[in-house]
């Protein structure tokens, strides 16, 4: 009689409960949370920690040794020539994809295209792939006897091997692959463009570089924003593409930063000097990515005002 | 009479200049991929390399790709991986998505909590996770590679979700439950049906992202027991030797899947990738 009182007392305060809509908001965010607090946020926690001790190559944590192991991976010319490789290589790939997805996009929008959703669909692939498939399609072509690119352009270009070329590689190879996703932004969002503007604009006598600057260029305003932040942060993360490139050659040459990261874990098998890496890569993109967020704050809340 | 004609001609010149440009943008993606096709299909292609139309064709690259490296093992890993951690990150994603667009527990925080995920580089997450598993004795397994993928599939399948079930009205689920549906019914009847593109453009893409990954596999596997196609295909330059025939082979097997994707789901990809 009292058990039969104290479950239904008990099952009476669970469907109260539940019919609160709090509590089943957070149990449904619950295991999200959960799951990322196990898999990313501890991990990383642990890794701020690994990165002040001294490891063995067995991977054995061993001392304490305070910033030494940040001091030498700072005084290490190979992790501050790979984070020079980095920053140059996510601008100038950023900006030339950037340039020509939009310029594509434009090309695809121009009122003398039909179909317009083929072209864009064609235009995927490439950014659909694998970094590896795309490195070693790369690699193939740009081989120095039998590559396409030579034998097309009647070249005689150690691409893989010579500087700058294996960067210029790279960066063609990064271009190829995510132009596209470019293209595809912008596309969609010129699709969204109400033509009453243009017609408008036609009536007001309007040029073609004006309307572009007055309609077409505001309007697509929030997503240039939003892809070259996802750009940016993403092409920080280079590494399997030059894995299959040039394995950071020649020397160290085109060395990213998560390529040495993994190097000094993987390859010198010193996980206290990885972890340093890791939190001072981590740091630095977030940086770039907060100084960009912070640059275009305002458009993303206003994207209309302009 | 003289003036439409040299406007005529200035706009054939302009037609004709965006077909061609746009004719060269679409050799220049597509070259690369009918390379390795080419490649994969010539007799021997490091001493006579392919041409546009090739003179002699051969499966026999294919053959051994199958055969003699037995790609199979690696595409079931990549599907065993893909497959099980796209289902619990979708999953888990779908819950919170709606959450978050209905209720926001914690204003904005959790969402933000999120996206701020994609600012860890993959290798700084590989290194503590490697250590970590290497106490669970799970290195070189699926579970390890499956758990590790949720860092990337919980928050893309979250964000991307987020998105699509904002536009889902609030009103029609009210006006349902005001009508006596149990929120349960309330579910599976409005807002499952509403949410099923958002579910399957966060799946598709999730499954690719996954399918692609290289960086928390190499850190993880070591042995063709659990080793993805990425890592099979790597193999190629980092510890098999470069042969060409093979490697365009291999390449074509492992990109066939995502290129026909990407025409049987093209709504669905696209939508997705526009919101990623």
């Amino acid at each position: 009689m009292s058990t039969a009182d104290t479950t239904s007392g008990w099952r009476e305060a669970v469907r109260r409960r539940l019919a609160d809509e709090r509590t089943i908001a957070w149990l449904f965010v619950l295991p999200a949370i959960a799951l990322l607090a196990t898999v990313a946020i501890y991990p990383f926690l642990q890794m701020i920690y690994d990165s002040v001790f001294s490891f063995s190559q067995a991977g054995q944590r061993e001392a304490f040794v305070g910033v030494e192991n940040f001091a030498r991976v700072l005084s290490d010319s190979r992790f501050t020539g790979a984070i020079s490789f980095t920053v140059i290589f996510v601008f100038i790939v950023v900006t030339v994809e950037f340039l020509l997805g939009l310029g594509i996009s434009l090309l695809i929008y121009s009122p003398y295209v039909e179909r317009r959703q083929l072209f864009v669909v064609l235009s995927l692939p490439p950014m659909m792939l694998s970094p590896v498939i795309a490195g070693l399609t790369w690699r193939m072509l740009f081989n120095v006897e039998y590559g396409l690119v030579n034998h097309v352009f009647a070249l005689n270009i150690d691409w893989i091997a010579g500087r700058p070329w294996a960067a210029v590689a790279i960066i063609v190879t990064d271009v190829w692959m995510w132009t596209p996703l470019f293209v595809l932004v912008f596309a969609s969002t010129l699709q969204a463009i109400p033509k009453v503007y243009y017609e408008a604009a036609e009536v007001d006598g309007m040029g073609r570089w004006q309307r572009f600057k007055w309609i077409t260029f505001p309007q697509m305003r929030t997503a240039i924003v939003i892809v070259l932040l996802l750009r940016v942060v993403r092409a920080f993360k280079v590494f399997p593409k030059i894995q299959v490139l040039t394995l950071g050659g020649p020397g160290s040459y085109t060395e990213s930063i998560a390529m040495i990261t993994y190097n000094y874990g993987f390859k010198f098998f010193d996980l206290g000097r990885a972890s340093a890496a890791g939190v001072i890569y981590w740091f630095v993109m977030f940086v770039a990515a907060f100084l960009i967020f912070r640059a275009v704050a305002e458009d993303l809340i206003t994207p209309e005002d302009s | 009479m003289n003036l439409t004609d040299s406007n005529d001609y200035a706009q054939t010149l302009v037609r004709g200049s965006v077909v061609v440009l746009l004719g060269l943008w679409l050799a220049w993606i597509w070259l690369p991929i009918l390379w390795d096709l080419f490649t994969g299909v010539s007799v021997n292609p490091q001493t006579d390399p392919p041409t546009l139309i090739p003179r002699e064709v051969t499966l026999e690259h294919y053959v051994n790709v199958v055969q003699e490296e037995d790609i199979l093992t690696y595409i079931r890993n990549s599907t065993i991986v893909t497959t099980v951690s796209t289902a619990v990150s979708v999953a888990v994603g779908a819950l919170a998505a709606y959450s978050l667009t209905r209720w926001d527990p914690g204003n904005g925080q959790v969402s933000f909590f999120a996206l701020s995920m994609r600012f860890l580089p993959p290798i700084a997450v590989a290194i503590p996770i490697y250590t970590m598993f290497v106490g669970f004795g799970w290195i070189n397994s699926w579970r390890a590679l499956i758990v590790a993928y949720l860092t990337i599939g919980i928050p893309i399948s979250t964000w991307i979700m987020l998105i699509f079930f904002q536009k889902i009205p609030v009103e029609l689920e009210e006006a349902s439950r005001v009508d006596g549906w149990s929120r349960i019914q309330t579910w599976r009847r409005v807002v499952l049906p509403l949410a099923a593109p958002g579910i399957s453009s966060a799946a598709i893409l999730t499954a690719i992202l996954m399918w692609n990954e290289y960086v928390l596999a190499l850190v993880l596997t070591t042995t063709s027991d659990a080793q993805t196609v990425p890592i099979y295909l790597a193999g190629f330059v980092t510890t098999r030797g470069v042969l060409w025939g093979r490697m365009g082979a291999a390449t074509i097997i492992a990109l066939t899947p995502i290129v026909v994707l990407a025409f049987v789901a093209q709504e669905r990809l696209v939508a997705g990738f526009t919101l990623e």
